[in-house]
């Protein structure tokens, strides 16, 4: 009797002694490209520039496109945290009379990581727009044409150097100021995407910045549906690496900041483009973004959502960015 | 009834944490005779909304004050009813009477979770360990609720969504990092609990619990809130338990 339960303890140890050494060969998640790209700190294959933000060297993600010696145009994609693929696929049309500049902001995208939110705010985007433009066109203007997120900070960086910018194109900005922000729609972002973002704790928790975009990766195009119209099913959108810690942090660490303020003092006239389906559609920067625009037309994309703008419709957003271009400042 | 209390506690710890959170909440109850088969089944916010059950097999101790049983449960994600996610448990639990009221169950369980979303789909093998020490009085009782999850390995087969993040990212000719890579992770989930529990006996058979607290996940950046990380440190659980 006492041989057999003490044969029965051994095999349970020999079992969970088996588990925990099989569980220590396994591989990390910490690996490079276990779950997700690495970033342009890790990997120096990507196209990459270092540039001081905040006195930090940081590796941006970044591209060009067109040849050199053509008006420099900067592209900013949104998120916060979001990377340029989208943009890059749609908007690649206009390298053939500018010399467009594609890159990932700080802590999005396949740019470095940063983990303290105070690196994270309104100046320090400014700070990266001002370090790029002084890299690629310096003390020449630019052209800067932003999505979401991108177009707030394009906006602010215009109103407050309004002597760097050429022309500025706006495509669905977030709420630029507290008056917009007041009115944004509340969107709920669905009980399945809420039950699955968290249902996945039991298997990966969201550690590091690694795993932490891993998760949202995992829930991101249907937790994106509010951009969609409301009889559409959200689709696949070209995407590398979404930065969810930025994600969280931007949207916490920008206050009441008003992006609009001083953009009085640009003299060329601003185009904002917009769809007419999802939260951020014409009928909202209509009411509530465009007040703060005092030189703004709004050109409106008939059916097009917040990331449609670039897939399906991308030739209505390319020829209304050509148009814009095209017109004398 | 009230001299046989080193009995009603170790079979109201008998009904065990054992089997991940929906049973660990029941084995507070006050139980006199609770060496019995029982069946938990328990409605829980962690935050997400799960439902869960389990049976519960009281084993035969020598000692008055303790108590050992075993038993199996599952735990399902409510809300994504088609998905398969769901968990399975298998555990063992102890419990102790120290003191005249006071007691604490001990208990230990393997899972196997499976969970799918638009990156992959997983396969988790974990062990949860949950500790309840307390205070029992009557038909009622009081007590912190303690415990640590881990998955210790976890298989992760990416989807076509999260392969096709890795494609075009570099210059033509240029050939970087590949990925993803499916196959086991070693510690991919580790959380904390930390909470109380309540819970109430009718009669010989129902007996009914409640329990609220934090499960919350270390985060490197010190994030401990933020939703967009899965980072909502809450629970919230109601179970009810039938012996017979």
């Amino acid at each position: 009797m006492h041989g057999r339960r003490t044969l029965r303890r051994a095999r349970c140890a020999l079992v969970l002694g088996g588990w925990l050494a099989c569980s220590a060969a396994c591989a990390s998640s910490d690996e490079l490209g276990a779950l997700v790209p690495p970033t342009a700190d890790e990997d120096p294959a990507l196209p990459r520039v270092q540039v001081t933000i905040g006195g930090h060297a940081r590796w941006l993600h970044l591209e060009t496109l067109g040849e050199g010696g053509r008006p420099v145009v900067l592209i900013l994609p949104g998120g916060p945290g979001s990377d340029y693929r989208l943009l890059r696929d749609a908007l690649a049309p206009l390298a053939d009379e500018h010399l467009l500049v594609f890159w990932d902001q700080h802590g999005g995208g396949l740019s470095e990581r940063v983990s303290r939110p105070s690196q994270l705010t309104p100046d320090s985007f400014d700070e990266e727009i001002a370090a790029v433009h002084v890299l690629v066109a310096p003390g020449e203007k630019v052209t800067l044409i932003g999505h979401s997120y991108g177009a707030e900070i394009a906006l602010r960086y215009t109103a407050l150097h309004p002597e760097a910018v050429e022309r500025l194109v706006l495509i669905e900005p977030g709420p630029v100021n507290d008056f917009a922000r007041d009115h944004r729609p509340t969107s709920f972002v669905g009980l399945d995407v809420f039950e699955s973002l968290f249902w996945d704790n039991e298997v990966m928790t969201a550690q590091d910045h690694a795993r932490a975009d891993y998760r949202l990766l995992g829930v991101l195009r249907r937790g994106s549906r509010s951009f969609y119209c409301a009889s559409q099913e959200p689709v696949e959108v070209p995407s590398w690496r979404f930065g969810a810690y930025a994600f969280e942090v931007v949207q916490r660490e920008e206050g009441s900041t008003d992006y609009a303020r001083g953009i009085e003092a640009f003299a060329p006239r601003v185009l904002l483009i917009a769809g007419t389906c999802g939260d951020l559609q014409t009928s909202f920067q209509q009411a509530y973004n465009l007040p703060a625009l005092p030189r703004a037309d709004l050109v409106r994309i008939e059916g097009a959502g917040h990331f449609t703008l670039f897939l399906d419709y991308a030739p209505q957003t390319l020829a209304a960015i050509r148009a814009y271009l095209a017109e004398a400042p | 009834m009230r001299r046989s209390l080193p009995a009603w506690l170790s079979g109201a710890l008998t009904i065990s944490p054992w089997l991940a959170p929906s049973l660990a909440r029941a084995e507070l109850v006050p139980r006199p005779d609770a060496r019995r088969t029982a069946l938990q089944s328990t409605l829980a916010l962690e935050p997400e909304l799960t439902l869960s059950a389990a049976l519960l097999f009281p084993l035969r101790l020598d000692s008055p004050r303790a108590v050992l049983s075993l038993g199996a449960g599952v735990k399902w994600a409510v809300l994504l009813p088609t998905r398969g996610d769901l968990q399975l448990s298998l555990g063992a639990a102890g419990s102790y009477l120290v003191a005249r009221d006071w007691g604490a169950a001990c208990a230990a369980s393997a899972l196997a979770t499976r969970a799918q979303n638009e990156a992959a789909t997983f396969y988790g093998l974990g062990l949860e360990l949950r500790c309840q020490p307390g205070y029992f009085h009557g038909a009622w009782s009081v007590g912190l609720d303690l415990g640590l999850q881990s998955a210790l390995s976890t298989h992760v087969e990416h989807s076509a969504t999260a392969r096709s993040t890795f494609e075009e990212r570099y210059p033509p000719g240029v050939t970087g990092i590949t990925g993803p890579r499916d196959g086991w992770y070693r510690f991919t989930a580790t959380r904390f609990r930390v909470g109380v529990a309540s819970s109430h006996r009718w009669g010989d058979h129902w007996s009914g619990v409640l329990a609220l607290g934090s499960l919350f996940a270390r985060q490197d950046q010190g994030l401990l809130l933020a939703f967009n990380l899965a980072q909502l440190p809450i629970y919230l659980e109601l179970g009810a338990g039938y012996a017979w």
